[in-house]
């Protein structure tokens, strides 16, 4: 089967009052499926070996879902769900070596890179959602400085969270509450997130507050290729969650 | 075949571009015309292969067989090509985990890419990581703003460089987005920003004035528009003059045809950016009176899906 293409360059411009010109010039660009005339071979040679390399390990089915998880604002499915796997099965790896769990966890929209498929959901594709070799860390904070990260995140318009739920009122986070609990800003709190953020990417320069900095031994995209791993092991598919945990107050 | 009414309703939207400076076209059209076409892509991150089929968003879109097929095809019937790209040609799908991006720079090669600029995502496995897989590039990256003296990228990068094509002079510079608080510091290193507007008015005045060029192409990793103010290629348009089109990445803005801005000359500056992934090539035809050195300008996108590319 084939498909047209017009590509037109084309004048129609009065330029001067009275007088106008036009020009036409139409040039036909056709293509066909991608077996056929609408790639290039000498690209499609050129990619060939490095594309059977990568598939062997990228195209393992991890799971399934039972619809897209996109991303967006105030909280998203893609966010809630990177967010909740990262925390526990990053909880798991930093308790193991006797550490106390991390409270909560916060992550960058930016960092979202690509929309989770339904259906089956591959190695590839996750690579593609999360393609940074960012590692997990937990920060040791006060609850000022929790505060102070929920505003950021609520000047921002919300970004993912896990085990947090808060509001957003004039680009300010209020009724704050960490795992049912409302906030309390003398006490100290323990937050997942990336070495990315903690580093000061992304505007987060106020992380240097933060009192002990943790590294735990996963990256954040192994974290997920594992919760996702685990998921289908045990036959359970992944369902996009909105469950109302940064709200905008209006 | 809606595409091809929604193409020509694009293209009526571009030949409304026709600020053009004012030019009128009668005029121009008494003399020989040399056309100039400038093809540019953004943010293509690593997008060798098309979306999956079950992509929620981009189903089967992109794909670098089909942006060479295209490519090729446009060459074949326009005489005068400039093929650009505006940073963040690494990171976003395993065959830049895997290989570094020396696949990405090998086919921007094949596919005769003119110059690309420094995007963030190009330090994103350190400078060396960049410096390791320059050789795969047969154009150059260019950048005026990231003082490189001391980073292993010295003389590895041009401010700007000059093409001939068909008798047209086109200077083209690149400039960089503040690799602070978005670039993890250790990456980027002794990579000092500078002033990209400063950077940028010296640059086109110095391509426009004493390399005489016909036309001023600045590549910018800056991103289109933002909300507090934040230097982007909305403010550069229109707080610097002698620059004539503006090839834009880093916010992924999906732009159907260039954007006509009134620059500090009060004369146009056309800012243009196709979204990130290889889903769509930019396209800006440039018309030149040959004895006036006068120019008009038409653009517009082409997508690049898995079975149609449409406009």
């Amino acid at each position: 089967m084939k498909y047209f293409i017009f590509l037109a360059v084309l004048f129609t411009c009065a330029c001067t009052e009275h007088r106008v010109l036009s020009r036409h010039e139409t040039n036909e660009y056709v293509f066909s499926d991608s077996t056929n005339h609408g790639t290039d071979s000498l690209t499609a040679s050129e990619i060939r070996p490095y594309r059977e390399k990568l598939k062997a390990g990228m195209s393992i089915v991890l799971c399934e879902s039972t619809a897209p998880f996109e991303k967006g604002r105030p909280e998203s499915a893609l966010g809630n769900f990177v967010s909740d796997a990262c925390l526990l099965t990053g909880n798991q790896a930093y308790t193991s070596s006797g550490n106390t769990p991390a409270d909560f966890a916060f992550f960058n929209t930016g960092g979202l890179r690509r929309s989770l498929p339904e259906g089956q959901v591959t190695k590839g594709d996750v690579f593609e959602l999360m393609p940074f070799e960012n590692q997990l860390v937990v920060l040791t904070m006060n609850g000022k400085l929790v505060k102070k990260l929920f505003n950021f995140i609520a000047s921002n318009g919300g970004d993912p969270v896990a085990g947090v739920r808060f509001e957003i009122h004039d680009q300010r986070a209020r009724a704050i509450t960490i795992h049912g609990v409302p906030l309390d800003t003398n006490a100290v709190y323990k937050a997942m997130t990336s070495d990315y953020l903690a580093n000061g990417g992304d505007r987060y320069s106020f992380l240097s507050e933060a009192s002990k900095r943790d590294t735990v031994k996963l990256k954040v995209r192994d974290a997920l290729i594992q919760y996702m791993y685990i998921q289908g092991k045990v036959g359970d598919k992944i369902s996009p969650v909105l469950d109302g945990r940064i709200k905008n107050d209006q | 075949m809606t595409s091809r009414r929604d193409f020509i309703r694009t293209l009526t939207g571009a030949a409304a571009l026709a600020g053009f400076g004012g030019i009128p076209l009668d005029v121009l059209a008494r003399h020989e015309l040399i056309k100039l076409t400038v093809l540019h892509t953004n943010d293509v991150h690593s997008r060798i292969d098309p979306f999956p089929e079950n992509d929620p968003k981009y189903p089967g879109m992109a794909g670098v067989e089909r942006r060479a097929s295209l490519i090729r095809s446009i060459r074949a019937r326009e005489k005068n090509v400039l093929l650009l790209d505006a940073g963040d040609i690494f990171q976003g799908t395993p065959y830049f985990n895997m290989y570094g991006g020396e696949l990405e720079l090998k086919l921007m090669t094949d596919m005769g890419y003119d110059a690309s600029t420094i995007g963030n995502h190009e330090f994103d496995n350190g400078i060396d990581g960049l410096v390791k897989q320059l050789p795969n590039a047969r154009f150059p990256l260019l950048n005026c703003n990231y003082n490189l003296a001391d980073s292993a990228l010295n003389d590895k990068v041009l401010p700007y460089k000059v093409f001939e094509n068909g008798g047209i002079t086109t200077g083209i510079f690149g400039v960089g987005i503040e690799l602070a608080g978005l670039v993890d510091p250790h990456l980027y290193g002794n990579i000092r920003y500078e002033d990209p507007l400063e950077k940028a008015k010296h640059m086109a005045h110095f391509l426009r004035n004493e390399k005489k060029c016909d036309l001023v192409i600045c590549l910018s990793h800056l991103g289109y528009k933002y909300n507090s103010n934040k230097i982007s290629d909305e403010v550069l348009a229109q707080k610097t003059s002698n620059i004539d089109l503006i090839v834009g990445g880093h916010t992924h803005t999906f732009l159907d045809k260039p954007v006509s801005f009134r620059n500090a000359a009060n004369t146009e500056t056309l800012v243009a950016q196709v979204g990130w992934a290889g889903i769509r090539l930019g396209r800006v035809d440039y018309y030149f009176d040959i004895r006036t050195r006068r120019k008009m300008a038409t653009g517009t996108t082409v997508k690049i899906n898995s079975k149609t590319i449409a406009i």
